[in-house]
């Protein structure tokens, strides 16, 4: 059982952290999974009720105990209606129009910048949500309520984003092996019926350890790490890159985009755009931001040029796949071809090890205690008998394990779909 | 190079090659180049030298790094050759290439001076943004020199490092 003490009962009671109730935790995966209805919410209290229990195995003091409760309950507390599906949309935009302006700067002819674009001040990749998050925090009524229980809602952010000054919070928040992770693999492997994708993760954090900055495993915990990057890496290939799920959660990002194109609104309200959103979610509208919203706007969008992608989210009009290649390891298999009027073309990628391989492609550090910048790899504890001083190593520079014979294993398929008559 | 094909991937390398880092080879091999990568594309995307090239940092254990920057870099690395013939056949405008020569006129070459200044101001910017002004400075230096002891005996670039917080634009 999960217990909150009264300030992070009246964070929960805040509209805020209510709004995550309406958020599927899995996007449109529900439409393929039927199982995975689970919310924000709910992987929210998840990572906190981890967070406990990390707290307590690290033996953190009553401060970093608080503050870490604190940062695990609210670090979901800026997403997107549809998770990862609406961010990426938002994403998308500011990655394009960073490359604009950043081209625009190549030495080409008489391009003259006489209305440099702005770029918004948010960044890009998947951590919108987190930027935002932190946003909330420092700026909202959620801010009021954690000064005046004696929390510092800058510091709280700082946990957030990874980069408060105390390390061990943003290995514990942001790394290879993190306690948003540790909640969400499991629960949604559970929800989605996909069991070959969990691992132990009570025994993991049971193995945790902590000295000064450095969060590391006994190395009792070997096999249950290598289970768990296999876990992670199933739950990649079998429920986020579905066959069917990509194709849907493609669709939802190309009708929301093109409603941010046509500047449409919802709820009398025009939609965010990459400019208005960091104002937008210090608003009282930014409550009802949630996937009712979406499902709003998809009853608001008239565009035609979309209906065949909105009837494959309302009605399930799921486009026929007839067209499906496994590339493993092989850029050179990248198909460039561009797609047809009624085709959609979906590559999605994942290596086992990310991190993992970039530490192999390195020289080993000779020494015990390594200071790599990759401080967010999972690490190791060696017990060292010769020398009676236990040394810390990366876990891919172990070489007894799976994992070893995996760091060049990247699965990559392609997909092309036509949309049914 | 058609238009199309250029990435944030072409731009980084077009940059690294200006700031000094002229064999992308040489990134996998040396961990020195690593960090003088973090700390100067950290530094380029301040408003004085205007690279928005939206890399976020987070804060571990050798200073500010971007978990981002590192997928990229590593990207370029596995492309050298490609990269390396690259940046050959494409050039910033004028006024970049001016900002360019800013940065390496400031910086001089000095990894030591882009490591300490890109790190303080990030301390100062980001992971001490939470305490009162009085204390901030005596915090973010006391905290420096627990992840960069080397730089006790250097006081000479840790006071220049600390003087051009003042003088660039953030």
């Amino acid at each position: 059982m999960v217990k909150f003490n009264d300030t992070e009962k009246k964070i929960i009671d805040s509209p805020y952290f209510q709004r995550l109730r309406r958020i599927k935790q899995l996007g449109l995966a529900h439409l393929v999974f039927p199982g995975a209805m689970h919310t924000r919410f709910s992987h929210s209290i998840g990572t906190f009720a981890i967070a406990q229990k990390v707290a307590s195995v690290l033996s953190l003091n009553k401060e970093e105990e608080k503050n870490l409760r604190m940062a695990a309950l609210l670090h979901d507390i800026g997403h997107f209606p549809l998770s990862h599906t609406i961010e990426e949309v938002y994403s998308n935009l500011i990655t394009e129009l960073i490359l604009k302006v950043q081209k625009k700067k190549l030495k080409n002819g008489n391009q003259t910048d006489e209305n440099p674009m702005q770029i918004p001040i948010l960044p890009k990749g998947v951590n919108l949500h987190e930027e935002i998050g932190s946003q909330i925090i420092k700026n909202t009524e959620l801010s009021g309520i954690l000064q005046k229980e004696g929390f510092n809602p800058t510091e709280i952010s700082l946990i957030i984003t990874g980069q408060h000054p105390d390390i061990k919070f943003n290995q514990l928040m942001h790394s290879d092996l993190d306690i948003d992770q540790m909640d969400y693999l499991i629960r949604d492997a559970k929800n989605a019926g996909i069991t070959y994708s969990t691992c132990d993760i009570e025994y993991l954090i049971s193995n945790m350890r902590a000295d000064s900055d450095i969060i590391f495993f006994d190395l009792k915990a070997l096999r249950a790490l290598e289970h768990y990057f296999l876990a992670h890496y199933f739950y990649f290939t079998q429920i986020l890159f579905h066959k069917t799920r990509s194709v849907i959660e493609y669709c939802a990002r190309k009708v929301y985009r093109t409603a941010i194109e046509d500047e449409i609104n919802i709820f009398n309200e025009p939609i965010p755009t990459i400019h208005t959103l960091s104002q937008y979610v210090l608003t009282k509208n930014y409550y009802y931001f949630d996937d009712n919203y979406f499902e709003v706007l998809l009853r608001e969008i008239s565009s035609e040029k979309i209906q065949k992608y909105k009837q494959v989210i309302s009605y399930r009009k799921i486009p026929a796949l007839y067209y499906e290649k496994l590339v493993l390891n092989d850029s050179s298999s990248d198909d460039n071809s561009r797609p047809k009027e009624d085709e959609i073309i979906i590559i999605e990628e994942k290596k086992i090890l990310d991190d993992l391989k970039k530490i192999r492609m390195r020289n080993a550090c000779p020494d015990s205690r390594l200071v790599y910048e990759d401080s967010k790899a999972v690490r190791l504890l060696i017990p060292n008998k010769y020398d009676y001083e236990p040394k810390v190593i990366l876990l891919c520079q172990f070489q007894d394990t799976v994992l070893q014979r995996l760091l060049d294993f990247k699965f990559k398929i392609l997909r092309r779909y036509r949309f049914r008559d | 190079m058609p238009e199309d094909k250029i990435d944030i991937t072409h731009i980084l390398a077009l940059i690294l090659n200006r700031i000094g880092i002229d064999d992308f080879n040489k990134i996998k091999d040396d961990i020195s180049y690593r960090k003088i990568i973090q700390k100067s594309i950290y530094i380029l995307q301040l408003k004085e030298f205007d690279f928005n090239l939206g890399y976020r940092y987070n804060l571990y254990l050798a200073g500010p790094y971007s978990p981002d920057l590192s997928e990229d870099y590593y990207n370029i690395v596995e492309n050298s050759s490609y990269y390396n013939n690259f940046v050959n056949h494409l050039k910033f405008d004028e006024k970049t290439e001016a900002a360019l020569d800013r940065f390496n006129q400031i910086f001089s070459g000095n990894y030591a001076l882009v490591e300490c200044f890109a790190t303080i101001h990030f301390l100062k910017t980001y992971s001490f943004s939470y305490c009162a002004d009085y204390i901030k400075s005596e915090e973010v230096m006391k905290y420096f020199f627990k992840i960069k002891p080397q730089y006790k005996d250097q006081p000479e670039i840790v006071d220049q490092a600390t003087a051009l917080f003042d003088s660039i634009q953030s």
